[in-house]
Order: structure tokens, then sequence, then C-alpha cells
């Protein structure tokens, strides 16, 4: 078995950051990461074999992940790429499986989980046709293999996210047919104010803005895509105008032919690995899900295991990077290596830097949370639980049955059951028996995730270290 | 469509050239690519279709959390083909067990 004193989990802005400080702290460190290469979702690249032609077009963003990885090749940790944590036991041995060597264990004295965000999911008719895809799905393939999935497109959702997306497929060479953000511009006027101070963040949006409009991208504000039709894939998609809750206003609506759509309504906290390792977990309303308990060290209720980045809330690559540091650092100190001048130096600074991107984050969040309007768009025929094709006709019988939470409508309809173990359904089921049943979101989502949290060959489950031909990684 | 493909002058330059056999189909991809990457560049949207309604799927999330994206490789199983990178002379099946079930019991009817 593997050991190691910190293990952190995943590689992206905030792994690295742990990673980097728990080493220089004197700690030693495993970073474990499910991509072949770190960077994590934000900092995704063209990586070998692919070779960088034109730097300029790929902006800070692909200088900034070279100079991560760098600092991560420089520290002293020991990376695990293309390995995926799918199970956790009691005593913080973490089961890990990696498709050129099989199955693995790694036993660890403190655990940082910076295990990022994804795409929220939002049902709305011709959601699971293909073609239609999530921003962030759409921006990985881009950013790491230049493959553009469509060649007419239109990105809707809210948040800042969709600017870039658009912005980048622009540039690949698609026609994108409008960016559709459920925001209006009054209410982004109306919180300029908070963002004095955060002047890169600025720069960013104005840089974004000027590329869409040199790019004649039309965009379209209160406004939400409200279907997607076609046959077999996507070939049309609708967006109709919106009130201040989201709810289309009838006689307002709009088809764009497109073969591709890409939806991106901010995101969702993966929260499997913290729950497995029972770190508490708190309802936060103003971000729509649950999230870990931390104090100002990141430490998680569990002594020993830390949070950092998007696990802890979604707040951006500096936000998370800032928590990174402070995670290593504390969790080193907590196996008793002593923080020196320069250490305690970097600690305060990185509390501070964590204050002043949380200011930001917070006015995201309160300008880009999701309405109620949003989840009411689904028909009764529309799936939401897309692994098991659940539909809301099926989850409403479950409710009038007597179901009041997601895990008795799971009871009932194997909702969450499937492959992805509820990551892209439990939020809008719980949505639905909220809206059903009068209770509280936060008392109505109740899955418990098991290992293990994604699916590995049975080999691994039954205790084979299995050697199965390497695949994940590019050799 | 990979970017060159969209009149760009392209911004990477990509690995080896490897083909893949794509339910019997030779598949032009690049070594780095991923098999959703290979299949998306072709043009290709549906990689399966739904056990229950029959409903095509193709990628969703793109980074590996839905599993919509599930194609059978030979050697492997079912794997998330958005994670999955291609390699020469890889055998990948789209032809799920609905549709394999539906062909046979339509060959013996």
């Amino acid at each position: 078995m593997r050991q190691t004193e910190v293990a952190v989990l995943g590689a992206g802005p905030a792994g690295i950051a742990a990673a980097v400080t728990a080493g220089s702290a004197g700690a030693s460190v495993t970073i474990v990461d499910e991509s072949c290469h770190a960077g994590g979702q934000i900092y995704r690249h063209p990586a070998e074999p692919f070779r960088v032609r034109r730097p300029d077009v790929l902006g800070k963003e692909y200088t900034r992940a070279q100079q991560l990885a760098r600092e991560l090749t420089a520290s002293r940790a020991e990376i695990l790429a293309g390995t995926l944590v799918w199970g956790i036991e009691e005593d913080r041995t973490l089961l890990l499986f990696r498709e050129e060597v099989g199955a693995e264990e790694l036993k660890a004295k403190a655990v940082i989980v910076a295990a990022g965000a994804y795409d929220r999911p939002i049902a709305f008719p011709g959601w699971t046709l293909p073609g239609v895809w999530t921003a962030g799905g759409a921006q990985a393939m881009l950013k790491s293999q230049r493959i553009v999935p469509g060649r007419r497109v239109l990105v809707a959702g809210a948040g800042p996210l969709l600017l870039p997306l658009a912005q980048s497929l622009a540039e690949a060479g698609a026609a994108v047919a409008g960016v559709v953000e459920a925001t209006t511009r009054l209410e982004w006027l109306l919180q300029s104010h908070r963002m004095l101070g955060h002047w890169d963040r600025l720069r960013d949006i104005v840089r974004y803005e000027t590329a869409l409009l040199r790019a004649r991208v039309p965009r379209f504000f209160g406004q939400v895509v409200v279907r997607a039709d076609g046959a077999g894939q996507v070939e049309r998609a609708t967006i109709a105008e919106v009130d201040r809750q989201w709810r289309p206003k009838p006689g307002t609506e709009r088809s764009f032919e497109v073969d591709l759509l890409c939806v991106g309504y901010g995101f969702l906290s993966s929260l499997e690995l913290p729950r497995l390792l029972g770190c508490e977990v708190v309802y936060h309303p103003s971000q729509g899900q649950y999230l870990p308990k931390h104090d100002a060290n990141m430490e998680s209720s569990v002594a020993g295991v830390f949070v950092a980045g998007e696990t802890t809330g979604i707040g951006g690559a500096e936000l998370a990077r800032a928590e990174g540091e402070i995670a290593g650092l504390a969790a080193a100190q907590r196996l008793g290596h002593v923080l020196g001048a320069e250490g305690r130096r970097q600690m305060q600074a990185a509390q501070e830097r964590r204050r002043h991107h949380l200011r930001f984050a917070r006015m995201l969040e309160q300008l880009f949370a999701m309405r109620p309007g949003i989840y009411e768009l689904a028909e009764p025929d529309t799936p939401i639980c897309r692994c098991e094709e659940v539909t809301v006709a099926e989850i409403q019988a479950a409710i009038r049955r007597g179901a009041t939470s997601v895990r008795a409508v799971k009871g009932w309809t194997r909702v969450g059951m499937g492959p992805c173990q509820g990551r892209i359904c439990s939020h809008l089921a719980a949505e639905l028996v909220a809206r059903e049943t009068g209770r509280p979101l936060g008392e109505v989502l109740d899955l418990t995730p098991r290992p293990p949290v994604k699916p590995v060959p049975l080999q691994v489950l039954a205790g084979l270290v299995g050697n199965r031909p390497g695949a994940c990684c590019p050799p | 469509m990979r970017e060159e493909q969209l009149g760009r002058e392209p911004v990477v330059e990509r690995g080896e050239p490897v083909d893949l056999l794509v339910d019997g189909e030779v598949i032009r991809a690049y070594t780095g690519e991923t098999i959703a990457g290979a299949l998306t560049a072709e043009g290709r949207r549906a990689f399966r279709h739904t056990e229950k309604r029959g409903e095509p799927r193709g990628v969703f999330c793109g980074i590996g959390i839905c599993f919509d994206c599930v194609v059978t490789v030979e050697g492997l199983g079912r794997v998330r083909s958005c994670m999955v990178s291609v390699r020469p002379g890889m055998k990948v099946s789209l032809q799920d067990r609905v549709a394999q079930t539906r062909e046979s019991s339509r060959a013996t009817d």
C-alpha cells in the first residue's frame, strides 16, 4: 500500500497550490487527479502530444496553466495522474483505480479535497438530445483538443462562463448565433460598484465583451432557452423572454437553427469525496447547494480533512488558489511541521487574498443565483434522471404516493441510481420535490454518496488487481 | 470539426494520426484526442441509444461526470468516451446492448 502524509485530491488551481505549499512546509505529498494533465477544468489546455503553434490565441490562461504545471513538477509532490479515487475507508485509506495499473490503495495522514465543480444541470424539453452540451463540456473539448463541437452554435444560461465560451467558439470558426443570458443588463449594472477593485476580473469581462462585439455575436439578456428540438440530434433551439422569476413570457419565443446548444447555469461543487470522508455539510440557499463546513484554516468538521477551491463553493481560480495555499500550510502544520517566517507570511497573505476574492464571488453568486422559473421548464415527459430515464411525471407520481424527499422518490423511481450517482439529477429532483411538497430544498435533498463514486471494473471491487491495456492517458 | 476544418489557421499541431475502427468503419484521429473528440470531429453526435426509451445520447457534460457518452471499447468494456484517449487500432462499438438485441431479434424474425 502506498503511504503519504498529505493526500491532495484534485489537481486544479486549489489542489496544485495545496500540494506545493504542503510540500514546501516539509510534508510528503501525493496529488491524485482523474485527468491525465494537471490544471483542472479551468486550466485545461492542449498538452503533449499536441504542440501549440499560436499561444497568443490561448491567452493568459494557457500561460497560467503551464506555470502551474511547472510549479507542481518542481514541488516534492508525487503525482498520480489519470487516477480515480472511487472510495475512501474510515482510516483515510483512499481506494484508487488507474487504467494503466489497476486497483491501488493510498494511506494518508491528512487529506485535502480540491475536487472542483461541474456545470449545474437544468432540465428543459430536449435537453437530452445529442448536440445539447454543457457549456463546460464544450469549453473543455475546445480548450484541450481544439475540436469545435458544432458549426452553428447557441450559448445559453447564466453566469460569467458564457462569454469566454462564446468568444473561443467564434475564434475557432464556429458561427455563434447568440449568447442568451437569463439576467438583465440592468441587474449587471446594479452590481457594478461591487466589481471595483477587482480590476483583473473587470479587464477579462471587457476583453470578452469587445471580442463578441467584434465577432458580431448577438446578445440576448433576460432570456432563457426553453426547448431544443431535432430528429436524432439538436436542430433547433428556442429561447424566450423571462420575468424576474425567470418564467417565460408567452408569445416571446424565437427559434434558431443550430447543431450545437451549449447550456451553462453556473456550477455545482463535487461533494462525493468530502461526504465519504464524513465531513459535515450545510445547505447554502444562496448557492442552491450543500457545502462542507470548514474553519479559517479550511479544515472540515473532520480533523485532518481539509477542503479547498470549488469544493467549498463556487468562487473561481484565484479564490481556489488562495484556499489551496491555506489548506496546504494548515495540513502540514497539523502533522507537526512548523511553519517558518516565510510560511507564516504566506498564510497571512493567502488569507487576505481569500477575503478579497470571496467578495467578488459573493457578488457573482447573488447576481447569477437560480430563480424558480428555470426549474419549471421541464414538461411531464422530460427526463429528469438521464441515466435511469425518470421523467417529471414519474417523480410527481411518486410524490402523490407519499414520497416527500429525493431518497423516497429514488425508492419509487430509481432516480439517481444510474452511473452518474445523482450528480446530474439530484438537484433537479430536489427542486421538483420541494415545489410539489412545499418542503424546503435543504430538507428534501437527502441522497448519500456511496462507493464506488464512479463505476469501476468488477475485478477492482472484487479486490483483484487487474492489469488492463492502458487507455486513459496518451502513451 | 477540428478547428483547421473550419478554415482557421490551426492553433495546435496534432499528434500522430491513428486509425480507429468504429463499428467496423475506419475513422482517422490523432493521438492526444479522446474517443469523444474523434467522433465529434467526424460530425457524429449520437453515441448510443437508451435502454428504456431508445433515445439517442451523446456527449453532455464532457468532463466525465454524467456517463451519457459511454461507448464500448474492445478490451476495456464500457468507458466514458470523453475520458479515454484514442489508440492505434482501437475498436469502438456504438451499438449498445439494446440496439444489438433489436438487431438480432430482427435477424431471427
